[in-house]
């Protein structure tokens, strides 16, 4: 499915070039949970980054290839990435709250992905339903774009009266009184295409009374929930790769693990395949199926999850295995990084 | 809470206004005799005031002399003219502005992105009047000459050959626009337009520059968000994420700060109206200030503070509807629908009869100082450790005292030369102590090194500064002068203004050899006023900034870091200062202590200016409290002592430093405005902006030095000034560190 070969990406600073990956090896298969652990700064977060390139400006890939179904995807058109983001790759993010747009209802952030990526789907339920495919929502950019359009229409109107054209501003008009009228103009407010295909979408990841969430804004919604829209609006464009990238770490201990079997269904239910970032190795044992440690921009080892727990072979996976709280009174056994870089 | 806040403080503006007005009274002794019989000045200053009350809600505001009209009369006619020209102004700003912040900051630190900053600090470096008389003086002499049938127009608000004598048309709204579509005129609304253009153009610039650079920087806090990254991740493009998702977030901030944009032209329209003669409120309002007519600079400050309230309201509105986030429906305190309802009380008593409003205004007054001093002494009592608020209190009216006072520079001479022995003494922590300090300070050099505009604004600064050192080398008076700050006269009648020579004056410094700048038609050598009025500009501006900085930290720290009700009371005062156009306000000053010396307008414009001071001080200290630093400063034991001064005012420094570094530049404007109007210390004190009012007389005739090279000097010096706190906020902020 998705094959990273010697990808190496820096980062740009005032203190010189930080090399944030230094040569990643990574292959997930079709239908398999892979899961990639490591400490904070160790690349995890960079390398998913890296493979839909949604870098920083300061961030910069300089070597390595990203294959996507047989198709390099590493430095191809800008219009061809926005297909494959959203279309073929999902990703969710680790603080959903911060991650969905606060002005922007439920409905309208996931309506976008897909008329972005599931246009054909919208208009085939409309015709066959013969409903419309979307609602008067669809010209309604949110209300400072809109104002910004007035205003500027009135600015223009207002030249062209100056100059003596005053035929000129008529478009202008017409612009103004179609924004205005534009409810009575279009009627007709049942549900349209699109609106049962969010609603479709919300269902899909279990939320209870989907309608009503289709109509709230995110800070009306609880974290889980919130987390639960995320994967709805990064699973509505069908993408058959999801890419969590630490899913669960703002959430508290029952949600997260609500979270971690939603995934595994959906993934059971869809064949997908799944890139799981996570620092949790308890995560990573309860659902992955392989398992990549990363280490200072490298992958320092690659097994399946049995092998990982049962008999590490590097020594900073030994570390980090060692590293977990066990019962009883045995003392925590830190990893020592000088020796693990030594070896 | 938005109508309750409003309220309290319209009741505390009218309270403090009408006194000033009264004080104006007694300086002329002729008017005295009428009014006071008129006003009843001799009854006691509270029945006074609720006299007044009744009189404002009966709408009876008073007879204005200069027009020989009613003020209500007048005010009808007038304020549709500002509220015209102001419209077309703000649709124009915000149409143009808006769009410009959202590309510079898509275009971040490319030359594009360099370009509309320039620009836009531009707009709010060039004075408003020196802009007014460049158009003017463009559009009466250059275009004159280039297309003589356009005969544009540069004054008034219509032809009045056209409208009053040939076709006159019924007026019945007093917006001309509207009324010439209402006559179905063309002829008409193309006048009306033509007039309003040049006014409509200066207001809209100068407002532009700070929604430009408002929305600059909201955007680019809006872009480096999560949910930025979320819309690209689902493959929208860039311009879909921008303005679908960057934009309308960047909008909340903005708007909020629009509604202030607005009261700003309410006040810049005093100068652009004066200039262009336009029958507006401002123009009035100079007029009735010129000659002391109480009734309507009264009307105009009452007026100018309901529009405010106004706009605010309008904004508040906007916000909820921008933000779902925020609900109209707010939280309001007891004290507050207590405060409302007893002044609503209060004014429907008043309307019925005063002497029993009198009596129960006074009650609730006397209780009201009796319960607050009852709590503050418990507090006290209860929390000795509170005492250092006095102190500090007492501590920055000492250093405001001693920097008005003049001996300020040797106290912090002394106290320089101590810290200095005491750094000598512990060299060795010192040295271990500055490691750090230096790779800071190389980072510095370097982000101002890759900023050319912070590089401008520093060279232009540290120029005009040496300027002034320089004077009395760059332009030495000559042997009779008394003293060297008071321009040379030339005693000749009907002098006409001589043309600059640059390099090939004979002389050294002018006179009767030569101008090198050319001079005035009073013979003020225009030269040699620039470079002695750059010693008056940094005066002022030092002194100013530095005492508006001590009051506006010291009152803004404790009354964010505290909150509650010292935070109200804070918040309201500045409320009434804030509401009357900053401008207005310092001629009010001038004009009742009828002293328009230079250290007058220092007073006036640190009384103007420390209100919007200490509000972003106390929002920054407000924003700080909440951290959890604070939190973790207040678990382990600190004093308020302690974390306001270890905390809270060094995490505000960064603010404190861009905007004294600001204020440097918008002192001088202000302070060219004043000398602008007539009040500038003295008419041979070396002053730009009234350099610039001696040059408007004879711009028609095509003398453009006369306004141009001061006007320049201004605009350098705000422009420098701008741009070093532009950068510097940009250094100092760690977010911008990549």
């Amino acid at each position: 499915m998705l094959e990273i070969k010697d990808l190496k990406t820096n980062f740009n600073t005032y203190d010189g070039v930080v090399k944030a990956l230094d040569g990643v090896n990574l292959k997930i298969k079709d239908g398999e949970i892979f899961g990639l652990v490591g400490e904070t700064g160790s690349g995890k977060s960079v390398t998913c980054y890296s493979a839909l390139r949604l870098l920083p400006k300061t961030g910069e890939i300089v070597g390595g290839s990203i294959v996507l179904n047989g198709e390099d995807i590493t430095n191809v058109s800008e219009k061809r990435l926005r297909e494959i983001r959203g279309g073929e790759i999902g990703i969710i993010f680790q603080d959903p709250l911060s991650a969905l747009n606060p002005v922007m209802t439920v409905n309208e952030q996931i309506g976008e992905i897909l008329v972005l990526h599931q246009n054909e789907e919208i208009n085939d339920l409309a015709s066959e339903k013969k409903i419309p495919a979307y609602k008067s929502e669809k010209w309604k950019a949110s209300p400072g774009v809109e104002f910004t359009i007035m205003a500027f229409c009135m600015s223009f109107i207002s030249l062209f009266v100056m100059l003596g054209q005053w035929r000129f501003s008529l478009p202008f008009l017409f612009v103004i009184v179609s924004m205005l009228f534009r409810n009575y103009l279009q009627g007709n407010n049942s549900a349209s295409a699109l609106d049962l295909l969010v609603i479709d979408a919300l269902s899909r990841v279990k939320l209870p009374n989907p309608e009503q969430i289709a109509s709230s804004y995110p800070h009306e919604l609880s974290g889980g929930m919130q987390q639960r829209v995320m994967i709805a609006m990064a699973l509505a464009g069908k993408a058959k790769m999801l890419i969590a990238d630490e899913p669960t770490t703002a959430l508290d201990v029952t949600i997260q693990a609500q979270i971690l079997q939603l995934i595994k269904d959906i993934q059971k239910e869809e064949n997908m395949s799944v890139l799981l970032i996570t620092h949790d190795l308890g995560v990573v044992a309860e659902t992955c199926e392989r398992v990549a440690v990363m280490y200072k921009g490298k992958i320092v080892e690659e097994a399946s999850v049995d092998e990982i727990f049962t008999n590490p072979k590097n020594e900073y996976t030994k570390g980090l295995l060692n590293a977990i709280p066990k019962g009883g009174k045995e003392r925590l056994k830190v990893p020592n990084l000088k020796e693990v870089e030594a070896s | 809470m938005l109508g309750v806040t409003l309220i309290t403080f319209y009741l505390s503006y009218a309270m403090g206004d009408p006194l000033a007005a009264y004080v104006t009274e007694r300086t002329t002794e002729e008017q005295y005799e009428m009014l006071a019989e008129k006003h009843g000045v001799n009854e006691p200053i509270y029945v006074q005031y609720f006299t007044y009350l009744k009189a404002v809600i009966t709408l009876d505001w008073g007879y204005s002399e200069v027009l020989n009209q009613d003020v209500s009369e007048a005010l009808k006619y007038r304020f549709a003219a500002t509220l015209e020209l102001s419209i077309l102004a703000f649709i124009v700003a915000v149409a143009t502005a808006i769009p410009l912040g959202i590309f510079s900051s898509i275009r971040q630190n490319r030359w594009e992105d360099h370009t509309i900053r320039f620009f836009a600090l531009a707009g709010s470096a060039i004075p408003i009047f020196w802009f007014a008389l460049f158009l003017q003086y463009f559009s009466s002499v250059t275009l004159d000459r280039l297309m003589p049938e356009l005969n544009w127009p540069i004054s008034l608000r219509y032809d009045p050959i056209l409208w009053e004598i040939t076709d006159p048309i019924e007026m019945s709204t007093n917006f001309l626009l509207i009324d010439a579509i209402a006559a179905g005129s063309w002829i008409h609304f193309k006048d009306a337009l033509q007039h309003m253009i040049l006014p409509a153009t200066v207001l809209a610039y100068s407002s532009m520059a700070t929604i430009i650079r408002l929305m600059r920087g909201n955007m680019l806090d809006v872009l480096g968000q999560d949910y930025i990254r979320t819309a690209k991740s689902k493959g929208l493009s860039e311009s879909q994420v921008t303005y679908n998702h960057g934009a309308p977030n960047a909008m909340i901030p903005t708007v909020t700060l629009l509604g202030m944009g607005f009261a700003g032209l309410i006040n810049g329209s005093v100068l652009t109206e004066t200039i262009f003669t336009w029958p507006g409120l401002g123009a009035w309002a100079i007029t009735a200030m010129r000659s002391l007519d109480v009734s309507a600079i009264l009307a105009y400050t009452l007026f100018s503070a309901f529009l405010y309230i106004i706009a605010n309201l309008i904004v508040d509105i906007l916000y909820a509807f921008l933000d779902p986030r925020v609900e109209l429906s707010g939280h309001s305190s007891v004290a507050e629908i207590l405060v409302v309802s007893l002044s609503i009380l209060l004014l429907i008593l008043t309307y019925f009869s005063i002497d029993l409003a009198v009596l129960s205004g006074t009650a609730t007054l006397v209780a009201l100082i009796v319960f607050s001093s009852y709590s503050m002494g418990r507090r006290f009592l209860k929390n000795p450790a509170d005492t250092w608020l006095i102190f500090l209190f007492g501590g920055t009216l000492f250093v405001v005292w001693s920097i008005l006072g003049g001996f300020f520079i040797k106290i912090s001479l002394i106290s320089l030369i101590l810290y200095l022995g005491y750094l000598a003494y512990y060299l060795d922590d010192l040295k271990a102590s500055l490691e750090p300090k230096f790779d800071e300070f190389k980072r510095t050099i370097y982000q101002i090194r890759k900023n050319p505009l912070t590089l401008l604004g520093l060279f232009l600064v540290l120029s005009l500064i040496s300027i002034a050192l320089f004077a009395p080398w760059l332009a030495p008076p000559s042997e009779n002068q008394r003293d060297p700050m008071k321009m040379e006269e030339h005693f000749q009648f009907n002098f006409d203004p001589q043309p600059p020579c640059y390099y090939s004056c004979t002389a050294d410094a002018g006179e009767e050899n030569g101008y090198i700048l050319g001079s005035t038609d009073r013979g003020y050598d225009i030269y040699y006023g620039i470079i002695w009025g750059s010693r008056t500009s940094l005066d002022v501006a030092v002194k100013v900034v530095f005492t508006g900085t001590f009051i506006a930290v010291a009152i803004g720290a404790v009354s964010g870091y505290y909150g509650g009700r010292v935070d109200d009371i804070v918040m309201r005062i500045t409320d009434v200062f804030i509401a009357i156009p900053g401008l207005v306000l310092a001629l009010a000053i001038i004009a009742v202590t009828e002293d328009s010396s230079i250290e007058m307008l220092m007073y006036a414009l640190i009384i103007v200016g420390w209100p919007g001071f200490t509000r972003i001080i106390r929002a920054e200290a407000l924003r700080i409290r909440k951290l959890p630093y604070i939190e973790a400063a207040k678990a382990s034991g600190a004093s308020d002592f302690r974390i306001i001064f270890k905390h809270v005012i060094p995490n505000c420094i960064t603010s404190v430093i861009v905007i004294a570094t600001m204020d440097m530049g918008g002192i001088v404007l202000s302070l060219a405005a004043l000398g602008f109007l007539g009040f500038g210390g003295g008419p041979d004190l070396a002053e730009w902006g009234k350099l610039v009012s001696f040059g408007q007389d004879d711009i028609l005739l095509g003398y453009w030095w006369g306004f141009f090279f001061p006007g320049l000097a201004i605009a350098l010096w705000a422009l420098g000034f701008y741009l070093l706190g532009d950068g510097i906020r940009d250094i100092l902020d760690p977010k911008q560190r990549n």
